[in-house]
């Protein structure tokens, strides 16, 4: 490939069905030019989706493009019965959920205390950097959790998707993604009401 | 105190973000107005939406994807038929690997081991020659030297020649064996070097056993242990390390080579020495059999039977029997299990009592146990 590919995002809905499908034709065929075209339009959901499960970091990027050479190799098995979007938030789920389980991620995983003891000497300054505590103690809270627990746990009670959506995106049952979110939802709670800052926050705000 | 209504609300608060009726939205704010700890809740989950909902990306999207489309590794065969499945060879493709997979004893489908955070494991595969790269296996990874060849299914590594460096996460807390055919290393975390004629630590701690599973050597960092050294110091007994004859049948029937051979060894005799890794002699290599039949081959090969021919099947295995050896409980058992499958269940049982009584602590007695009890 000896030129870098131009990536144009949000085009979809500028395109004719029929061209639609001729790009998508052009995809399962391997055309990168075209797979750049239709996989840049989603680059950005990918991106938020990942970020959302594993959170932000360094790693990000790089699960990000294990998940765009996953969608490379399978292009050519796409029948378009789903959307792309949808197909690619999938992969997405799929390679993360592969990533949380890897010893590696549970090595790099932030120890809890440290965040602790940092946010419990600091005052939180504005609403911005409150936020961004938050997610890190989220994050740390969520490291304890299953990486199924905590992906279907995110998509449906934070992110707000169906039960059967997530079913699907994670590939399991209904029932088992029910089972999943409800004993997530119990220990997350569990350890949020160990911690003294969000303890203190939740049950000092009444 | 949580009541009957704290757990109908927990469960629309679960739901709060999917879409409540108004009626249920009504609800859950009356008791969450009224119970503290589902307002702690509320109040938390509603916290953690909002930070998941603002979490904020760094752009690196579009740098993923460039680089995604310049890996040409990612790149589908030319041969590859777009469009549907051949189901029929994926149907092939399973069964083999769940024979294969039930045939290692493997537990650990899908967990991911380490090195990269990004590349999820093969369960089974096989290199051939010098590999420089580590490859990841179950929660280890082997880096082949020399001229290597070795295969492995979930965390079992068969290792076929040449000299593998292992590296083991300890923090997964499983079992991960490389098989070689004269002794079995079986470690849960650690990293060594095996040869078909040694192995060789350099941290953590290992256990050689025996084809029979019988303990050789016990390794910790810095010593070595070789086939075939005169003093040994094995201690101790364990069961038979040895798969269940169902897997066998299965592997034998997708895979012939995928089993690993006992091969002739007493449990007493003692087969290593442990020694420093500074020590210089070189290992002598077990004598070779080429004319006689592997007792694994003949096991295999009476499992294959056992679909044609119940009677040579049982003929097979009792010449096994016979002989004694590390196959010697493996066969008794699968006669046992070919008999009741029959509906010889007299017969079954008395091979099956046989068997326990033979080998009380076999890795087959709790389901020889079970099928005498049915």
């Amino acid at each position: 490939m000896g030129k870098l590919l131009t990536l144009r995002r949000g085009s979809r809905s500028e395109r004719a069905p029929h061209d639609e499908e001729s790009l998508l034709a052009r995809c399962r065929s391997g055309d990168r030019e075209a797979m750049g075209i239709v996989l840049g339009e989603h680059a950005e959901a990918v991106e938020r989706h990942i970020v959302r499960l594993m959170g932000p970091g360094a790693e990000v990027e790089d699960v990000a493009q294990q998940v765009f050479i996953a969608a490379i190799r399978a292009f050519p098995r796409f029948r378009g019965e789903a959307k792309v979007r949808t197909w690619l938030i999938r992969i997405a789920t799929h390679v993360t959920i592969d990533v949380l389980r890897s010893p590696a991620w549970r090595r790099r995983s932030r120890p809890k205390t440290d965040v602790d003891e940092r946010d419990a000497k600091t005052v939180a300054p504005d609403e911005h950097t409150r936020a961004r505590r938050e997610l890190r103690r989220l994050s740390c809270l969520l490291d304890e959790l299953s990486a199924v627990r905590r992906v279907a746990f995110i998509m449906h009670v934070l992110e707000g998707r169906p039960i059967a959506e997530v079913a699907v995106l994670t590939g399991a049952s209904k029932v088992a993604t029910k089972s999943r979110i409800f004993w997530a939802r119990r220990q997350l709670l569990k350890l949020a009401r160990r911690d003294p800052v969000l303890a203190d926050r939740f049950e000092g705000g009444r | 105190m949580r009541t009957l209504a704290c757990v109908r609300a927990g469960g629309l608060l679960e739901r709060r973000r999917a879409g409540l009726t108004d009626a249920e939205r009504l609800e859950l704010e009356q008791h969450v107005g009224e119970c503290d700890d589902c307002h702690f809740e509320s109040a938390a989950l509603q916290t953690f939406a909002d930070a998941v909902a603002s979490a904020p990306t760094a752009d690196v999207a579009a740098s993923a994807l460039r680089r995604a489309l310049a890996d040409r590794s990612s790149e589908v065969p030319p041969t590859r038929v777009a469009g549907r499945t051949p189901w029929a060879l994926v149907g092939v493709a399973l069964a083999a690997s769940a024979a294969l997979w039930v045939a290692s004893g493997a537990s650990d489908f899908g967990s991911s081991p380490s090195g990269s955070l990004t590349t999820a494991p093969k369960v089974s595969g096989r290199v051939e020659g010098v590999e420089p790269a580590p490859v990841r296996v179950g929660h280890g990874s082997v880096v082949a030297r020399r001229a290597s060849a070795f295969r492995w299914v979930g965390t079992n590594v068969t290792l076929e020649r040449g000299q593998l460096a292992v590296e083991v996460d300890p923090s997964v807390h499983r079992a991960f064996r490389v098989h070689t055919p004269d002794f079995t290393v079986l470690v849960t975390g650690t990293s060594f070097v095996v040869s078909c004629e040694e192995v060789r630590v350099s941290r953590g701690s290992v256990q050689v056993l025996s084809p029979d599973g019988s303990v050789q050597a016990s390794l910790s960092a810095g010593q070595r242990w070789q086939v075939g050294a005169p003093s040994g110091t094995g201690a101790g007994t364990e069961p038979e390390a040895l798969t269940t004859p169902e897997a066998v049948s299965e592997v034998a029937a997708a895979d012939p080579e995928a089993v690993t051979e006992p091969g002739p060894v007493s449990a007493t005799e003692p087969r290593g020495a442990v020694g420093p890794v500074a020590s210089s002699e070189r290992p002598r290599r077990p004598a070779s059999r080429p004319d006689v039949p592997s007792a694994r081959s003949r096991f295999e090969r009476a499992v294959r039977l056992s679909e044609r021919s119940t009677d040579e099947a049982i003929a097979a295995f009792e010449s096994l029997e016979r002989e004694g050896g590390p196959w010697a409980a493996n066969a008794l058992f699968a006669r046992g299990q070919l008999l009741m499958q029959r509906g010889r269940a007299a017969e079954a049982r008395r091979a099956l009592s046989s068997y326990l009584e033979r080998y009380p602590g076999g890795l087959n007695a709790a389901d020889a146990r079970a099928m005498i009890e049915r």
